[in-house]
C-alpha cells in the first residue's frame, strides 16, 4: 500500500505541467491522442466534410436524378437562384422573421430575466415555466398554435369576445397574418430560451458594481443603461448571433403551420430551400441555394461580431 | 435576495418602495407564466374532448365531460406506438453513439497536450456555424449509395455528426475544469493510460455527460426536417413526422387525437425537465457564454 500513497504525492513534484504528459519516455510525441480523436474525426469527414465539398461541387453541377449523371453549368445555378423573385420574396420574409425571431424575444426575455434578477422569492421557479416552451417539440408547438389561430380557435374567440373583431379571422390563410402568425409561435418558444442565457449573464455582474453606482448618485435607468447594458453586452450578443442562425436555419416553424404559403406570403429561405431540392428535385440549384443560405448566416454573424466590437466568442 | 440589497434596503429604509415593487414583480411574471402556459394548457384541455366538442365555436374552455377516449382511438387506429419507439430508438441510438465518440475526443481536446490540438478544437466548433439543411442533399446521395436512406440507423448517424461539435464543446469545457495532475498521478502509479480514462476521469466528469446525453436526446426527439427527408415509409416515422403527416392527411375532427399524441409526445420531455431542469437551464445558458 505505501506505493499507492506515495505516487500521487510524488506526481505533482515531478511533473511541473502537462506539456510533460504528452511525451513518451524517450522524448518522442505520444500519438494515442489522435487514437482517443480517431472516431470522432472518422465520422466528420466522411458524414460532415464530404457532403460539405461535395455540395459546393454540385452548386455549380445540374442533375436530374440524385446518383445520377451530373454536367458542369457554372455559375448557372447561382444565377437562377438569385434571378428567382420567390428566392427575393423568402429572402426578405426571413428578414422579418429574424427580426421577429431575434428582438422581441431578446426585449421580452430582458425584461423578464430583470424581474427575475431581483431576488423576490420564488422567482427561479418562474424561470423554469418560462423555460418549458424551449423543450415542447417544434412541430407540437406549430400544431397547438395553428389549431389556436384557427377560425374555431381560442384566439379568435377572445378577439370576438373582446369585440376587436366582429367574426373569426383565417389567420393562417391570410397573406397579411400568415407571417405575424408564425412569429408568434417562435416568440412563445425564444423567450424562455433568451431569458436564460440573459439571466445567466445578469447573475454575473458582481453586485458591488451596483452599490458603486448607488452611492455615485446614479439613477435606476442611468444605472441600467449605463451599468447593466454595457455588462450585459456578452449575453445579448450571443443571443442575437445565435437567433440570427437560428432564423436562416428555421425550417418545421413554418412548414407546420402554413408550409410557406398562402402565395408564399409566409415563405422563409428555408422552406423554399426544401421546395427547391426536394419537391421540385433540383438538386444543383438546391445545393447553390444551401451555400448562399450559408454564406448568408456566415456574414450576418461576423457582421453582428464586428458591429458590436466584441470578440468575447 | 443577495446580502448587499439586504444590507442596502436597511440603511437607506426604503423597504416600503421595495414591497411595491415586489408585488408588482410577482405579478408580472405571474401573467407571463400565464401567457407561456395557455397554449400547453389548450394543447391538454383539447386532448380531452369528444370530436363533437371540439367542432364548437365558442370553444369550450375547460373540457365539459373530460375523456381518455382520444387517447385510446388515436393508439389503437394509427401507428403512433411504432412512431414512439421509432424516436425512442433514434434519440437514444444518437445519444450514446454521439457520446462514444465526442468524449475521448473532446478528453483529449481538454486534458493533453499535442500539434494540432487547437485547430482540431476549431473544427469541431465550426459544425455550430454550418446551417445542416445544406448538407441535406448530398447526405442523402451519399446515404442512399450504403442503403441508410429510410432506416433509423441512417438517421442516427445523421444525428450524431451534427450533434459532434456541440457535445465536444460541452464536454471539453468540462474536462477541462477537472483538477489538473489526476492522470499523471495515475500513471506515477503504473495506471494504463485507458484504464485511468475509463476508471478515473469518466467517473468525475460524468455530470457533463449527463447534461450532454439530456440535451442531444432532447434535440433529437424534436428534430423534423431530416426525419422528414430521410424517412419515407410510415412505419419508420419519428414521432414529429408522425404528427405533421397525420394533421396534414386527416381532417380537423380527428384533432382531439392529435393533441392526445401531442401531449403524449411532450411529455417524456417535460418529465426529463422537471428531474433536471438546473442542469438544463445551467448548461443552455453557460454553453453559449464560454
Amino acid at each position: 500500500m505505501s506505493s499507492r500513497t506515495t505516487w500521487a504525492d510524488t506526481a505533482g513534484r515531478y511533473l511541473p505541467d502537462r506539456i510533460a504528459s504528452s511525451l513518451t519516455a524517450d522524448g518522442g510525441i505520444d500519438k494515442t491522442p489522435y487514437l482517443y480523436l480517431l472516431p470522432a474525426l472518422v465520422v466528420y469527414a466522411v458524414v460532415l466534410v464530404y457532403p460539405f465539398i461535395d455540395t459546393f461541387i454540385l452548386s455549380f453541377q445540374r442533375v436530374t436524378t440524385l446518383g445520377g449523371e451530373r454536367r458542369w453549368v457554372g455559375l448557372q445555378n447561382y444565377e437562377a437562384i438569385l434571378t428567382d423573385p420567390i428566392f427575393w420574396r423568402a429572402s426578405f420574409n426571413t428578414v422579418i422573421f429574424s427580426i421577429g425571431m431575434v428582438f422581441i424575444p431578446l426585449v421580452l426575455g430582458l425584461v423578464l430575466a430583470i424581474l427575475i434578477d431581483t431576488g423576490v422569492s420564488g422567482t427561479s421557479t418562474f424561470r423554469s415555466l418560462i423555460f418549458v416552451p424551449v423543450i415542447v417539440p417544434l412541430v407540437v408547438a406549430g400544431i397547438v398554435f395553428g389549431w389556436i389561430l384557427g377560425t374555431n380557435g381560442l384566439l379568435n374567440h377572445v378577439l370576438v369576445t373582446v369585440g376587436v373583431i366582429e367574426e373569426p379571422m383565417r389567420f393562417l390563410n391570410s397573406t397579411t397574418w400568415s407571417l405575424p402568425s408564425v412569429l408568434l409561435m417562435v416568440i412563445w418558444k425564444r423567450t424562455g430560451y433568451y431569458l436564460v442565457i440573459l439571466l445567466a449573464g445578469l447573475q454575473g455582474i458582481p453586485d458591488n458594481v451596483y452599490e458603486a453606482a448607488k452611492i455615485a448618485g446614479k439613477s435606476r435607468w442611468e444605472t441600467f443603461r449605463h451599468i447593466t447594458l454595457p455588462l450585459l453586452k456578452p449575453a445579448i450578443l450571443v443571443t442575437v448571433i445565435i437567433g440570427i442562425i437560428d432564423s436562416v436555419k428555421a425550417f418545421a416553424h413554418v412548414y407546420v403551420m402554413t408550409g410557406g404559403g398562402p402565395s408564399h406570403s409566409s415563405e422563409i429561405l428555408a422552406t423554399y430551400f426544401y421546395k427547391v431540392a426536394f419537391r421540385f428535385f433540383q438538386f444543383g440549384k438546391g445545393a447553390a441555394y444551401g451555400f448562399i443560405l450559408f454564406a448568408i448566416a456566415l456574414t450576418l454573424s461576423l457582421l453582428v461580431i464586428r458591429l458590436s466590437g466584441g470578440s468575447e466568442i | 435576495m443577495s446580502v448587499a440589497t439586504r444590507v442596502r434596503d436597511v440603511v437607506s429604509g426604503d423597504s416600503d418602495v421595495r414591497t411595491v415593487t415586489r408585488v408588482g414583480t410577482l405579478l408580472a411574471l405571474s401573467v407571463a407564466t400565464i401567457l407561456v402556459a395557455i397554449p400547453l394548457y389548450w394543447m391538454v384541455a383539447t386532448s380531452l374532448k369528444t370530436s363533437v366538442q371540439i367542432g364548437v365555436f365558442p370553444p369550450y374552455i375547460v373540457p365539459p365531460t373530460p375523456t381518455i377516449d382520444p387517447y385510446i382511438n388515436a393508439l389503437q387506429t394509427g401507428p403512433w406506438v411504432q412512431w414512439f419507439l421509432n424516436t425512442v430508438i433514434i434519440s437514444g441510438g444518437s445519444t450514446v453513439f454521439v457520446l462514444a465518440i465526442a468524449t475521448p475526443a473532446a478528453y483529449v481536446l481538454g486534458r493533453r497536450e499535442f500539434p494540432a490540438r487547437k485547430p482540431i478544437y476549431v473544427l469541431f466548433i465550426g459544425i455550430l456555424m454550418i446551417p445542416a439543411q445544406i448538407l441535406l442533399i448530398p447526405m442523402y446521395t451519399l446515404f442512399s449509395r450504403y442503403g441508410l436512406i429510410n432506416t433509423r440507423l441512417g438517421l442516427i448517424v445523421a444525428y450524431s455528426a451534427f450533434f459532434l461539435g456541440f457535445v465536444v464543446f460541452l464536454l471539453h469545457s468540462f474536462f477541462t475544469n477537472l483538477p489538473d495532475n489526476v492522470e499523471d498521478a495515475a500513471r506515477i502509479g503504473g495506471v494504463p493510460e485507458w484504464r485511468t480514462f475509463l476508471r478515473v476521469i469518466l467517473p468525475m466528469a460524468k455530470p457533463g455527460i449527463a447534461t450532454a446525453a439530456i440535451f442531444v436526446f432532447v434535440f433529437t426527439w424534436n428534430e423534423f426536417l431530416f426525419a422528414l427527408t430521410f424517412l419515407q415509409t410510415e412505419d419508420l416515422y419519428t414521432i414529429s413526422v408522425g404528427l405533421q403527416q397525420f394533421q396534414g392527411l386527416r381532417g380537423t375532427v380527428v384533432y382531439n387525437q392529435l393533441f392526445a399524441m401531442s401531449t403524449l409526445a411532450t411529455l417524456p420531455l417535460m418529465i426529463a425537465f422537471a428531474l433536471f431542469s438546473e442542469q438544463f437551464i445551467k448548461g443552455m445558458a453557460g454553453l453559449n457564454l464560454k
